[in-house]
């Protein structure tokens, strides 16, 4: 029962995305965030912490993430847990490739090192089974070789192409 | 929705490409061409899978010949899982005019891998790096070779390896002088042995600072390690036998003798063992071979 009644006195924080939208969150669950960190260490608790960088949706799923590997309040993180975790994160990042970048783009603005591992090993993994064109279309990258310069630099390593 | 990643969040991304995907990006626009072919990026690659325990296994580099094609190839074979990985040619392009077969193993260092000729009198040498087919050939040596400076090359004296303090990959041979007036077996013939090394950064050959001098028959053999910013060579002289190690860095020389109980009257061989140089032992007890081993230094 104590470790409920310690929840229920957790400190929540409020964080406000670009459009608006407000959430609450434990102020623990928030710190896993280093950004976020340093702000309530700098006094933010008090009002709402903005998050100009992060739509609602985003910040929601974001905060998903939060609340899945906030320190958990009863001691070390069993070995049963961790691959619950595990699992978790891997359901996580299968989404569509827009949300995937909007996530990877989130933990690196809010310095969140294992939801950047996360997210840059899935969209390394994305990169790994698509084509050159395909990779420019999900990132929307401009080809600015010229022809001519992108067919001398693909016959240089024609067996990476195979 | 536009995507703008920044640099360094690609570079994150990127890093944890295998090499072959990463060749095949650098084609994707000229800001991924750039980030992919910087010396940082890179060093973060390499970093990044060092740390990650794919690689953490130990892969033994195999030298096989192949009757059929009559040709040199390389594999690699885990220490862990005894796994074999499919094998590559042994001949980098840069090597073209060397006959076919001739190559020899100097060492590996970071995924690269140092080769050279068989060849007494020629004395060719390229790094080649198999996960991007890239090969660099070292340039020939301008140091004198000639009387009154006759050295020798003696065919196991090249080593390469990193100097991590100047993030430099380096080449160093041993050189004996050859006088053809002295004899080699005379036991109070003082020899000075000089060394060469390589800057990959610099792209030539200097004179070392540093030369070794002993006394009465020599020999000296290449360990192909490099390990803890060494490079190693088995050296007997008179009264004297163990390793010599020239640390990449300060390219000062360490000399390790062998354990005082080892008996002298044995065939010894030295290999890496983990992160040490060890050595392995065959003494006859009772009329019986039994092999003995050694840890020297780590």
């Amino acid at each position: 029962m104590s470790s409920t009644l310690c929840c229920s006195f957790a400190k929540n924080v409020t964080l406000r995305s670009s459009d608006g939208q407000t959430f609450e969150v434990e102020e623990a669950a928030a710190q896993v965030s280093q950004t976020i960190k340093r702000m309530i260490e700098d006094g933010c608790t008090g009002s709402v912490i903005p998050v100009p960088n992060l739509t609602g949706p985003v910040l929601a799923l974001v905060i998903e993430y939060f609340k899945k590997h906030s320190p958990p309040s009863d001691g070390c993180p069993t070995a049963l847990l961790e691959m619950e975790i595990k699992d978790w994160d891997a359901k996580f990042v299968a989404v569509d490739n827009d949300t995937l970048l909007d996530l990877t783009l989130a933990a690196h603005y809010l310095e969140i090192q294992g939801l950047l591992d996360l997210t840059c090993h899935r969209v390394a993994d994305i990169l790994n089974d698509n084509s050159v064109e395909k990779i420019r279309e999900i990132f929307h990258i401009k080809n600015d070789f010229t022809p001519e310069e992108e067919a001398e630099e693909r016959s240089k390593i024609q067996w990476a192409f195979e | 929705m536009a995507k703008d990643l920044p640099a360094d969040l690609v570079a994150q991304i990127l890093v944890w490409l295998p090499v072959v995907s990463l060749l095949r990006c650098k084609c994707v626009s000229k800001s991924w061409y750039t980030l992919i072919t910087h010396q940082s990026f890179i060093r973060k690659h390499l970093l990044h899978n060092n740390n990650n325990n794919s690689s953490s296994e130990t892969l033994l580099l195999l030298n096989l010949f192949n009757k059929t094609t009559q040709d040199f190839v390389l594999s690699t074979l885990s220490y862990e899982t005894l796994q074999l990985s499919p094998t590559q040619p042994a001949h980098p392009s840069g090597f073209g005019n060397i006959k076919k077969g001739n190559i020899c193993f100097v060492g590996s260092c970071n995924g690269l891998v140092c080769l050279h000729t068989m060849s007494l009198y020629e004395f060719e040498v390229v790094i080649w790096n198999p996960a991007t087919r890239e090969t660099k050939v070292v340039p020939k040596s301008n140091l004198p070779r000639l009387p009154p400076y006759w050295y020798q090359t003696i065919i196991d004296s090249i080593e390469f390896g990193f100097d991590a303090k100047t993030n430099d990959y380096k080449i160093i041979n041993l050189l004996t002088p050859y006088d053809e007036e002295v004899n080699s077996f005379d036991e109070t013939c003082e020899r000075i042995i000089e060394s060469e090394v390589y800057s990959l950064s610099a792209d030539s050959w200097r004179k070392g600072d540093r030369s070794l001098c002993c006394t009465g028959e020599l020999y000296i053999g290449g360990l192909n390690t490099y390990i803890n910013g060494m490079a190693s060579w088995e050296l007997s002289v008179r009264g004297w036998e163990g390793v010599l190690s020239f640390e990449m860095s300060d390219e000062v020389f360490l000399k390790t003798p062998v354990p005082d109980d080892v008996l002298n009257d044995r065939w010894s061989h030295f290999f890496l063992l983990k992160e040490s140089i060890a050595m392995a032992v065959t003494i006859t007890v009772e009329g019986c071979s039994v092999l003995e081993f050694s840890k020297l230094f780590k």
